[in-house]
């Protein structure tokens, strides 16, 4: 009986340690960073440049983003489609498009509100610290 | 006119006029990062000195030491290839920089395992050992890409 119970409980956690072992290849999402967020900046990214944007995460891993950047008084307005996960503290932005990455490290102030500061930025910024705050949008 | 300079001065004056101009132009970018193709074919992956068999093997060794994840969809006959590239600069004394990865998925789904993917890949990048690139025999900073197929 109870060699039969061993062999079991060898089985269990044979199984459980293949589970974590298949599904720590997956992205691991911080549920916190989940939902519809707004924020916006100046000068940061491209000097003489206002930036809003509005970012959804959903907690399978894809982000979809709208900008609107006003620079000399035109304005356009863009989309990108990603994925998003998080890995030791820091949050990274898989963007679609070009399959660049950006990484940032990042703060939940609170339930509303994420600071995001670059870490690893695919392209060159005009300024080398740059940072936000996500707000979140009440749904 | 070139067959006088050849008369005068022989078949290979005009080679070695070039070469040295070549190397002048080195020289004065000695600090520069000098893109791939810029670069003599010569292997940088340090297991191999053979420039072909070098881009084969390290798509193999890298392989070798990471898993497909059990839910990967792998590539339908017709489908076009997955694909990443690591890009990171390989300096003269052999160190390398922080290594950038791109990584495009044909199948929306496996976009789930590109963290494992990309810190892999980077891993496997900065444990590895690189040989200094050369331009015209002199030791050059260069741009470096490792590309890798997915299955």
């Amino acid at each position: 009986m109870k060699t039969k119970l061993s062999v079991i409980m060898m089985m269990f956690f044979s199984v459980l340690a293949f589970a974590q072992q298949s599904s720590s290849k997956k992205n691991q999402i911080d549920q916190k960073l989940v939902g519809s967020w707004s924020g916006e900046e100046d000068d940061q990214q491209i000097a003489g440049m206002h930036k809003s944007w509005i970012m959804h995460r959903s907690d399978d891993g894809k982000f979809l983003l709208l900008f609107v950047a006003v620079q000399d008084g035109k304005t356009t307005t863009f989309t990108e489609k990603g994925q998003w996960w998080v890995e030791n503290g820091k949050f990274y932005e898989l963007h679609k498009g070009d399959g660049k990455t950006d990484v940032y490290d990042y703060k939940v102030l609170d339930e509303n509100h994420v600071k995001f500061k670059a870490s690893q930025m695919s392209l060159e910024q005009n300024n080398e610290n740059y940072e936000f705050v996500d707000t979140r949008i009440e749904e | 006119m070139n067959e006088e300079i050849v008369r005068r001065h022989g078949a290979n004056f005009i080679d070695s006029l070039r070469k040295v101009a070549e190397i002048s132009y080195i020289n004065k970018r000695k600090n520069e990062i000098f893109s791939f193709e810029e670069c003599d074919m010569n292997s940088r992956y340090a297991k191999s000195n053979d420039y072909s068999e070098a881009l084969e093997l390290v798509e193999k060794d890298f392989w070798k030491e990471t898993e497909y994840p059990d839910e990967f969809a792998f590539r339908k006959e017709k489908d076009l290839y997955s694909s990443m590239e690591a890009n990171f600069i390989l300096k003269k004394d052999g160190s390398i920089s922080e290594p950038r990865v791109e990584i495009r998925f044909q199948n929306e789904n496996n976009y789930q395992f590109s963290g494992y993917f990309i810190k892999n890949l980077k891993d496997f990048v900065k444990k590895s050992k690189w040989k200094t690139a050369t331009s015209e025999g002199i030791p050059v900073n260069s741009e470096m890409h490792v590309l890798i197929f997915f299955k």
